[in-house]
């Protein structure tokens, strides 16, 4: 177990690592950062003077072994945009997104392990292929536009929400809404199909003989082995929402979190504000993977027994 | 298990109850004399001389911090602020009179010496966005006190444009400006609005109880931020915000009042001069009679640009604007008869539009496209990501035409040479040795301290820049405001509002 983890520890550790490196020569390789982050026609003396007072004109190497240093102290630089430290100005705003990205997927995730379970006890009826239909729809909806219909009717129209901002309990209702259809339709999905798979196996036969109702094999018996992929998914969408889907939500709803200052760190070609949000985003996207999988061991012994045998 | 299917409904429940506590009055009742706004970006550092963001600019310029003197919201004049008159001792030197009895909101002293660290600590600015080079004509000493309420300000070499771009150039406390990272949270200024509280989405200003100008009708002003233009337009019609920027054209009738100014931005084909079939003049003529400007912008731009680019390439409103001039009226035959004389029929020619940034800007290069075709040239459009383009605008021997925004904020024409015309500018592919003489013209330009010679002078280049047929000017994109109907201000040409400005109609 011991090793398990610290070798998920070492792992986690040089991807966040190797994802930075990539983001950095990226924004190198894509275009000249200095260009992008000054207004079109600026003199090239100023270009040029911008350029080494920010050390971009050293080797790229140098450069990057500079970056690397700076992010093991946590040391991203000044966002050149905001004017504070850039990891500083992230970490400000990591909280905001956690608390969307968590809400959504918690809800969206709950109810749709709720719906899941409901249909898979009666496949093949109206409800089921009526949820089918649904799910299959709310995964193809785009959340930007959703969100911006949701803005329209339930704010501007109706005025039961605020349309924006971060400043109520209310104003987390639509961005809620808008970003856990998704995690709820895909739990609803992987929830239905995991629990009718399990509905072939012996032990479940052997229950049903026991006199057990089809409710209490479903939730005593049948959960524990159907979770696994729930799980799965359920970390999948968060990690998702996390670092990817909040961006474009953020921006309907004002939301201040870090998919915002993403996108404004980008259009000013803020580049060390945008390599502290990658450091970030991979620190997340890692962590939540980790969690993942010390949950499978902890949840399914299967799992443990796999991993002694390949150690 | 049956606990959290429990816990999932009442939560749901929960949810729908508060969504209803809302209320349904469609946003608040605006209290008292407080006013919001919902401006399109996030909120960056507000160090009044850190950077010419539009942000910070909104905020600090004429609100919290104000300068010597003020760029006129319509028109290329400067008007006195902090100094209350000023005069050309002589042609490196200008002396201002400085207002008596104005204090910073922080109760420092305004006078002489802080002209002086003000003007200093801006020539330090360093990182992008500042823009310390406005001043690059300054002095190697460039002030001197005369008395408290007198300064010189003096330049190297005669410098007309300084004047104006004195305008930028905020004075700030000298005690309280020293910290600079404290500074730009809790910038300080003499303006009619004093900053009290900056968070990552919203900026809370108060009026300032002792301003030395006219007390302005509102108390308390609250910026949002709001990245979303679909965001603003809701939050106007729920009546959250009084004021949004950025509404574009096609939800003007969304919102309950829609304002728009010509902006200071010309859009433009820059055609290449040096490198391709653009090299010849008789196809840059060819491509300025083959474009039909005026029918572009009124059938395709519509709303998002009001205003015409009469032909040049700077807009109204920039000193050196000519009103006299206008589009040459287009003439398809003798277009073709032009590429057919230069040898240019089927040769390639690129158009690079970046995608996405400007309004329109795809339709209309399409529609170019089309035109430059009908004349005999084999034209290609090209939509390319903003980074892209970039490289594209920059290349040595690029795209034969680009599409781009020429931005004239410092509201003089020596700007937009020095961007586009200047044989130095990386942007720039003017045929400089063609036009030889209009290399000499902008130096003779940039050191007469004369304004009315000057203007002639800038005619004069604009006629030549004309006659070089190097760029197609095509229409100046609009700077748009929703408002809610009780709400009038000042419409400037550039995205700020001065707030002492807004007032308050009756409902």
């Amino acid at each position: 177990m011991a090793r398990y983890v610290m070798s998920r520890l070492i792992q986690f550790v040089f991807v966040v690592f190797a994802a930075g490196a990539v983001v950095f020569v990226a924004v190198y390789v894509v275009s000249d950062p200095v260009r992008s982050m000054l207004p079109v026609g600026t003199p090239p003396d100023v270009v040029d003077q911008t350029r080494a007072s920010l050390g971009l004109d050293r080797p790229l190497l140098e450069q990057l072994g500079h970056f690397m240093k700076g992010a093991i102290t946590g040391d991203f630089g000044d966002s050149l945009w905001l004017g504070e430290p850039a990891l500083g100005a992230v970490l400000d705003r990591v909280p905001a997104t956690a608390l969307l990205a968590l809400t959504a997927s918690l809800v969206g995730g709950l109810l749709g392990a709720i719906v899941g379970i409901t249909v898979a006890l009666n496949p093949g009826s109206k409800l089921d292929s009526m949820v089918q239909v649904t799910t299959y729809a709310s995964i193809s909806i785009a959340e930007f536009w959703l969100g911006l219909l949701l803005v329209v009717v339930f704010a501007a129209r109706l005025g039961w929400l605020p349309t924006s901002g971060f400043d109520s309990p209310q104003s987390l209702v639509l961005p809620v809404v808008a970003l856990g259809i998704r995690p709820f339709a895909h739990t609803v999905q992987v929830m239905r199909s995991a629990m009718l798979q399990e509905a072939t196996k012996q032990y479940v036969v052997t229950a049903r003989a026991n006199g057990l109702t089809e409710l209490s094999i479903s939730l005593r018996h049948k959960l524990r082995n159907a979770a696994s992929p729930v799980i799965t998914v359920f970390m999948y969408d968060l990690g998702r929402v996390f670092v990817g889907t909040a961006v474009v939500i953020e921006v309907v709803f004002a939301w201040p979190g870090i998919g915002q200052l993403a996108v404004g760190g980008l259009e000013r070609g803020d580049i060390f504000l945008v390599q502290a949000i990658v450091f970030v985003a991979a620190v997340i996207t890692g962590g939540l993977n980790l969690v993942a999988d010390l949950l499978y061991f902890a949840l399914d012994p299967r799992t443990r027994a796999l991993v002694g045998e390949a150690r | 298990m049956k606990t959290i299917g429990r816990l999932a409904a009442v939560l749901l429940i929960f949810s729908v109850l508060s969504a209803c506590q809302g209320g349904s009055s469609g946003g608040a009742e605006r209290e008292g004399s407080d006013i919001s706004i919902a401006i399109s970006q996030t909120i960056p550092a507000l160090d009044p001389q850190g950077s010419n963001d539009e942000v910070n600019a909104l905020v600090s310029f004429g609100n919290v911090a104000e300068g010597l003197v003020a760029m006129s919201g319509d028109s290329d004049e400067v008007l006195p602020v902090l100094a209350t008159k000023w005069e050309q001792v002589n042609p490196t030197t200008l002396r201002f009179s400085l207002r008596e009895g104005v204090k910073f909101q922080n109760g420092e002293v305004f006078d002489a010496a802080a002209v002086e660290y003000s003007v200093k600590r801006m020539l330090t600015q360093q990182g992008p966005g500042n823009f310390a080079h406005y001043y690059a004509a300054l002095a190697e000493d460039p002030v001197k006190i005369i008395d408290d309420h007198t300064v010189d300000i003096m330049t190297s070499a005669p410098a007309p444009t300084l004047l104006r771009n004195l305008t930028f150039l905020m004075i700030v406390p000298p005690k309280a400006a020293a910290d600079a990272t404290a500074f730009a949270s809790k910038p300080v200024g003499t303006g009619p609005f004093a900053l009290v509280k900056k968070t990552t989405d919203s900026v809370v200003l108060e009026r300032n109880p002792s301003y030395w100008g006219d007390k302005p009708e509102a108390s308390k002003v609250t910026l949002l931020s709001r990245p979303e233009a679909g965001s603003r337009v809701a939050a106007l019609q729920a009546g959250e915000v009084d004021l949004a920027y950025d509404i574009p054209a096609a939800q003007s009738k969304s919102v309950p009042k829609y304002e728009t100014t010509p902006g200071l931005e010309t859009v433009l084909l820059r055609l290449d001069g040096r490198h391709g079939v653009t090299a010849d003049l008789r196809v840059r003529q060819a491509i300025n009679l083959a474009i039909d400007v005026e029918q572009l912008r009124t059938s395709l731009v519509t709303d998002d640009a009001s205003a015409s680019a009469d032909g040049q390439i700077a807009a109204q409103g920039v000193f050196g604007h000519d009103d006299s001039l206008s589009a040459p009226t287009v003439d398809v035959d003798r277009a073709k008869a032009l590429i057919k004389e230069a040898g240019a029929t089927g040769k390639q020619l690129r158009l690079a539009v970046p995608q996405g940034r400007y309004s329109k800007g795809t339709d209309v290069c399409e529609a170019i496209v089309n035109e430059l075709r009908a004349i005999g040239l084999d034209a290609k459009l090209e939509v390319l990501e903003y980074q892209a383009w970039l490289d594209a605008a920059f290349e040595k021997d690029g795209v034969e035409a680009l599409f781009v925004g020429i931005n004239a904020d410092q509201r003089d024409l020596a700007q937009s040479l020095s961007a586009v015309v200047t044989a130095s500018s990386d942007l720039s592919r003017f045929p400089a040795d063609e036009f030889a003489d209009v290399q000499s013209m902008i130096v003779k330009s940039g050191s007469t301290t004369d304004s009315s010679q000057r203007e002639q002078e800038l005619f004069a280049l604009n006629k030549r820049i004309t006659e070089s047929a190097a760029f197609v000017p095509l229409y100046v994109p609009n700077i748009a405001w929703g408002a809610q109907e009780d709400i009038s201000w000042d419409k400037r040409q550039d995205p700020r509002i001065l707030l002492a400005t807004v007032k308050f109609g009756s409902k």
